[in-house]
């Protein structure tokens, strides 16, 4: 299904982002190699020139990688039409063995782009350019990412087969576990709750302590942004899961319909999108203002200071939780109208 | 504010046909309340050596500071500050926006500083009378003429009360009269504490008294003493 107007797209898409990720990566690899902070050469001023080169790139990518994820999951609805067995998106994505994995690839190299940018919206708060070489680094991890990206969504359109009959999202996600298919059958729905709850309190405690800022004691600072940064990734997998098991058969009024892309779709899309806009917001500044914590309590913490780092954890601290609060408002709707008005209105 | 300069190198295009090489090995220090001429042939690099000083570009290589920070680190957000509230630059192409009036092209550096409509009224009444242009003040600037058009945009170089003033070729469209008098606002300036620098090739600049020292460019090297 290459030659699929969807395909082309995804697939230029791809070509895009690869193609902008080997210029900044270049970039990246000269700065690392010829980077003299203190040299006023020819090659020091091209590459503080370079660097913002790769920042616009960078960014230029982050869009484009968001608009082929959105593009990704439409596409995989659309391929729901033709492959047989497949009812939605879920049906799609997991014809092949490819589906998950890439829209997963594309999920982490969506937050790694955003996070390279909130580290460069730091870096070039001082005249020092603190980040730089961590900048670097990170683009050239993110190079293989996005092209592991391509790859598997190339490998995804490429082994399409119409012909072959594949799940849909009742098996996938359903509460049947005998057929081998279910990928979240097993989940019982109050551990899920609990968890959330658990989660939630965690999250918010480490949120204001990141939010408090003590100052002098790095160690805790330290301990609580790795707490922040491993609890926003874990909320974000544990959250897609409970829209799965536990808030989408609320809101498609069906028990056993559990699916986390018919949200996306008339007429859920009021309260799909913006769930899902929530949750990756949040989850975006949540990750951003632990990483810069983290950053705070480093070498670079005067420098970082001056650049204001500090200020930045505060206020990505702040939206993070307002936009914690908007997703579970979104979240929680449907089922607390069920359990108060004892059903759908 | 303190001006240093080491080492600064400037090409354009460089590496194609038309490349030039604007400036080589420039060392220059303007002290705090210091006036510098910088007297020089067309095409010699002065008006180079200003953009590289005010900001507008970097050097290809070496070290421009104020102050003591290098202006080629600076990240941009700080090069639109400091090019906004240190930096009033006269240029010698006028650089104004012909569709607005005088009073508003005077009072645009104003405008991102976030000062009120009074006192932006105020300050622009009073930089256009100090030039003696009060009556062009709702003209088009497109419309007035080109000794008009100097006097404007030395106003809007001055009303933001920089500290470091930049002019390339100031009076070159003045007749003697003005050019004293500008001369003049020049004397006011250094009394209040500006650091400035010139480039002209008008004798009534460089001869001025208010002027502490002339230097000389040709060929993109700046000298002591004038070449022979």
């Amino acid at each position: 299904m290459v030659l699929e107007t969807f395909s082309i797209a995804l697939l230029g898409c791809s070509a895009a982002v690869i193609f902008l990720a080997v210029i900044g990566a270049a970039s990246g690899w000269q700065v690392l190699r010829w980077w003299d902070i203190g040299s006023d050469s020819e090659t020091q001023i091209g590459l503080e020139q370079r660097v913002w080169l790769a920042a616009t790139l960078v960014q230029f990518g982050l869009i484009i990688e968001l608009f082929s994820l959105i593009l990704f999951v439409l596409a995989a609805d659309y391929f729901s039409t033709i492959l047989r067995g497949a009812m939605c998106a879920a049906g799609a994505l997991t014809a092949n063995p490819y589906g998950l994995p890439a829209l997963g690839c594309k999920i982490t190299a969506l937050f790694a782009s955003g996070l390279w940018i909130v580290l460069h919206r730091i870096d070039i708060g001082s005249e020092h350019y603190p980040l730089t070489r961590l900048k670097c680094v990170w683009l050239l991890v993110l190079l293989p990412l996005l092209i592991g990206d391509g790859v598997l969504v190339y490998l995804y359109l490429s082994s399409l087969e119409p012909e072959i009959i594949t799940s849909c999202c009742g098996v996938l996600f359903g509460e049947t576990t005998g057929n081998g298919y279910s990928l979240l059958g097993h989940l019982a729905p109050g551990v899920l709750l609990i968890l959330v709850c658990i989660g939630l309190v965690l999250l918010i405690g480490v949120s204001l302590v990141l939010l408090i800022q003590p100052q002098g004691q790095n160690s805790i600072l330290r301990l609580a942004s790795w707490c922040a940064m491993c609890g926003w990734a874990f909320f974000y997998l544990l959250s897609l899961v409970v829209i799965t098991v536990l808030v989408s058969p609320y809101v498609y009024a069906l028990p056993h319909h559990r699916c986390p892309f018919d949200l996306l779709k008339a007429p859920y899309w009021p309260t799909g999108w913006p769930l899902y806009i929530f949750l990756h917001g949040a989850v975006l500044a949540g990750l951003g203002a632990g990483l810069v914590q983290l950053l705070n309590t480093g070498p670079h913490a005067g420098t970082l200071a001056q650049a204001g780092s500090r200020r930045f954890v505060r206020r990505a601290v702040l939206l993070s939780l307002i936009l914690l609060g908007a997703y579970l408002v979104v979240a929680a709707y449907h089922p607390l109208i069920y359990l108060l008005a004892g059903g759908e209105r | 504010m303190k001006i240093e300069l080491s080492a600064v190198e400037k090409w354009y295009n460089r590496g194609l046909p038309n490349e030039v090489h604007a400036l080589q090995q420039i060392e220059l220090a303007v002290a705090e309340n210091e006036v510098v001429c910088i007297q020089g042939p067309s095409g010699s690099g002065k008006s180079t050596l200003l953009c590289i000083i005010g900001a507008l570009f970097g050097p290809t290589s070496g070290r421009a500071a104020i102050d003591g920070r290098s202006l080629a680190r600076l990240p941009d957000r700080f090069l639109t500050r400091y090019r906004r509230e240190l930096v009033g630059f006269i240029f010698q192409r006028f650089q104004i926006i012909e569709e607005l009036t005088v009073a508003a092209n005077v009072a645009l550096p104003l405008l991102p500083l976030g000062v009120s409509l009074r006192e932006r009224r105020q300050r622009t009444a009073e930089a256009l009378e100090r030039l003696n242009i009060s009556h062009r003040s709702s003209f088009p600037a497109g419309g007035i003429s080109g000794g008009e058009l100097q006097r404007a945009v030395i106003a809007r170089a001055l009303i933001n009360d920089p500290a470091i003033i930049l002019a390339d070729e100031p009076t070159a469209h003045l007749d003697s009269r003005l050019s004293l008098q500008f001369m003049n606002i020049i004397e006011e300036l250094k009394v209040a504490g500006k650091t400035i620098v010139i480039a002209s090739h008008d004798p009534l600049v460089f001869d001025h008294p208010v002027i502490d020292r002339c230097l000389f460019m040709r060929d993109g090297r700046l000298t002591a003493h004038q070449p022979d």
